[in-house]
């Protein structure tokens, strides 16, 4: 009898633990079951971080600030007015103090909040609005078929002139305008954007090609034109390199496009290449002592290490790269100039996710230079190229040891893109962690994550 | 008959006009002349200022936190500068978005101003894409940037700002912006945001801050 009490004793105890256990257990199988979000404490606490942002001292925290108000679950009118009065209404000197570094910021916010009201109040600003905006920041943010709905000579006789067929052609022409008045992208680019050059219609480009060549062109872009609408180039006195990146890239796109079934590669002729690396690249990196006369032999031209990198960097924007092309890039890297370093590993950010990119983004995120790792990191929480290609878990560790704040930040951002996963949680927690951080650009950073939570964009792979 | 007539009614009508816009143009130009009397100039010879009188400033995060030496130069060193304000600016080697803060370390004011027409910075560029604003601060605390332009020169040249005379005193341009009492806080360098950085630290120059007002 006192055995068996003794024994209740304890039972009682074990099946309190026995509960715990198991509703313990429950839990957790809710947590892994039901995707993890952000309460609404971790959503004020983010718009405090943010609000707190915009008024600090540091510009660059402010325009971090700025450029997450969109975001931000402030009532949206206050937000966009906020905005808005950063600009002063284009008046000179009624402008907020530091407006040049946050200007787009700010826009791409106001767009987030508002896009219709954003592009009346810039229509209500036209002159001011073009002149004070870079126009090839301003198209990119509200949309480069919104060109013709401003009124500008050029474009309105351009654009509003012309109904029907023609007008898609002209669109092309004012993007092709635009994409060399500003710090001009890629052609490569443009032929993304234009509508209507999917179609295959030849007879428009050799008709812009034409249009372009009055207009004094720049060949580059000429050709391109006459190759991509099927026309014979004419070169007359003008170097013809082959080989250069944006060549191979432009090729590559047209694979990737589906215009050709090869990444593109020209038969080397017996033409003697004249390929003078700069004093810098030959002093300083060593790039080739023999780069620096002209070569005659066109094997020996076929195998410079640039070309090796040019070769591989293609197939990888074309999506169709080799085993061996992601080691190629990553073993050549250092070897080449800043510069050019930069084009190379923008160009893998832009390739679509293949094993080989994949790969290579993950070894970069690691790369000793803080400034590749910004790119890398830009790009993952969205802010350049806004692709994702590494796991949440390997984000959350690439955090903990990363020492630039800059870098911390966007990564912290980039963790919005693994809601609804089982690396949810764990996200959640980083985040938090890193909303009470010291560093005002690491809490907003966090904050970011939270509030762009569970985004619909981004691919992520685990 | 009624043509003629017509014609000649066209006529005074230009004729008309062109007095009026004449009239115009002259009490301008006379407004012009007056606020000119009237206006006052103010400048601050920053070539002549030691190093010690200024501290430049990074944002921290894109670029180093500073302070960063600044030096006062001559003529031997650039030719087309007797003497300036040398800044050198370390810069990240890929294009970013990033700033430089230069901050007198005693107060540079203007007390008897009471209305701003002209601020003027004479700076020594090296045909660099660096935007430059002088911000303010007025009486009444109300802050204010006065951005000047660029710096996509080379050598010396004075970067002029016209605040705007806008609403009723729109045609009145002796005016200007009440902005009393203004007080030099800084002057800000924003970095180019696209192309590469020819070297790892850009090097511009002040000579002069000149402020026109009454």
């Amino acid at each position: 009898m006192a055995q068996r009490a003794r024994h209740r004793q304890h039972s009682t105890p074990v099946a309190l633990l026995l509960i715990l256990v198991i509703s313990g257990l429950l839990v957790s199988v809710e947590a892994f079951t039901q995707p993890a979000a952000p309460s609404t404490s971790d959503i004020a606490d983010a718009t405090a971080i943010v609000t707190d942002g915009f008024t600090a001292d540091n510009l660059h925290v402010r325009a971090e600030a700025i450029r997450l108000l969109g975001y931000s679950s402030g009532d949206p009118r206050d937000s966009f007015a906020r905005l808005q009065a950063l600009f002063g209404e284009f008046i000179p000197g009624e402008a907020a103090v530091g407006l040049p570094l946050f200007r787009y910021h700010a826009l791409a916010s106001m767009y987030a909040l508002d896009p219709e009201r954003t592009v009346a109040w810039l229509h209500r600003h036209n002159d001011a609005a073009l002149d004070s905006l870079d126009r090839y920041e301003l198209f990119r943010i509200i949309g480069f078929d919104r060109i013709p709905t401003f009124d500008n000579v050029f474009y309105a006789d351009l654009v509003g002139s012309e109904r029907g067929p023609n007008a898609e052609r002209f669109r092309t022409i004012a993007l092709a305008e635009f994409a060399l008045i500003g710090d001009a992208p890629e052609y490569a680019e443009l032929v993304e954007w234009a509508p209507g050059n999917g179609d295959g219609s030849p007879a428009d480009l050799l008709w812009l090609h034409e249009y372009l060549r009055e207009r004094g062109f720049p060949t580059t872009t000429l050709r391109y034109l006459m190759e991509d609408g099927g026309g014979v180039l004419e070169v007359r006195g003008v170097l013809h390199r082959t080989y250069t990146v944006e060549e191979l890239l432009f090729q590559a796109l047209l694979y990737r496009l589906g215009y050709t079934d090869t990444v593109y590669r020209r038969t080397v002729t017996t033409q003697p290449y004249g390929l003078r690396p700069s004093r810098r690249a030959v002093e300083k990196h060593g790039l080739s002592a023999g780069t620096e006369t002209l070569i005659q032999d066109p094997q020996e031209y076929a195998v410079l290490p640039s070309l090796r990198m040019n070769a591989a960097l293609a197939r990888i924007f074309a999506g169709a790269p080799t085993e061996q092309d992601a080691t190629t890039v990553w073993e050549m890297l250092d070897a080449f100039p800043k510069p050019m370093l930069y084009r190379y590993v923008t160009t893998v950010l832009r390739a679509p996710s293949t094993p080989a990119e994949t790969e290579l983004r993950r070894r970069l995120l690691a790369h000793d230079d803080v400034e590749i790792r910004r790119l890398i990191a830009d790009d993952l929480s969205g802010y350049r190229f806004g692709t994702h290609h590494v796991s949440g878990t390997e984000l959350i560790a690439a955090i903990d040891r990363e020492p630039d704040p800059l870098v911390q930040a966007r990564l912290l951002e980039s963790l919005a893109s693994t809601g609804g996963t089982v690396a949810a949680p764990m996200a959640l927690d980083t985040l938090r962690r890193y909303m009470a951080h010291p560093d005002a650009l690491i809490r907003l950073g966090a904050a970011a994550g939270v509030l762009r939570w569970d985004e619909p964009e981004g691919e992520v792979e685990r | 008959m009624t043509g003629a007539t017509t014609a000649r009614g066209d006529r005074r009508a230009r004729a008309a006009r062109v007095s009026r816009m004449v009239v115009r143009m002259l009490a301008v130009v006379v407004a012009l002349a007056g606020a000119s009397v009237g206006a006052q100039t103010y400048s601050v010879d920053l070539s002549q200022m030691p190093s010690e009188a200024f501290r430049l400033f990074g944002d921290g995060y894109r670029v180093p936190l500073g302070p960063h030496v600044v030096h006062t130069t001559g003529l031997d060193r650039y030719r087309d500068a007797d003497a300036m304000l040398e800044l050198r600016m370390p810069r990240p080697q890929l294009p970013t978005v990033a700033y430089y803060r230069l901050v007198p370390q005693e107060p540079i004011g203007f007390p008897e101003l009471s209305a701003l027409r002209l601020v003027a910075l004479t700076a020594v560029g090296r045909n660099e894409r660096i935007g430059v604003g002088v911000i303010m601060t007025d009486a009444t605390g109300a802050t204010r940037e006065f951005f000047m332009g660029y710096l996509d020169f080379e050598g010396p040249r004075s970067m002029h700002f016209y605040p705007p005379l806008g609403g009723a005193d729109r045609f009145d341009p002796s005016a200007g912006l009440p902005f009393a009492q203004p007080r030099l806080d800084a002057i800000h360098f924003y970095l180019p945001e696209n192309g590469f950085p020819l070297h790892d630290r850009s090097v511009v120059g002040v000579i002069e801050l000149e402020v026109v007002g009454r």
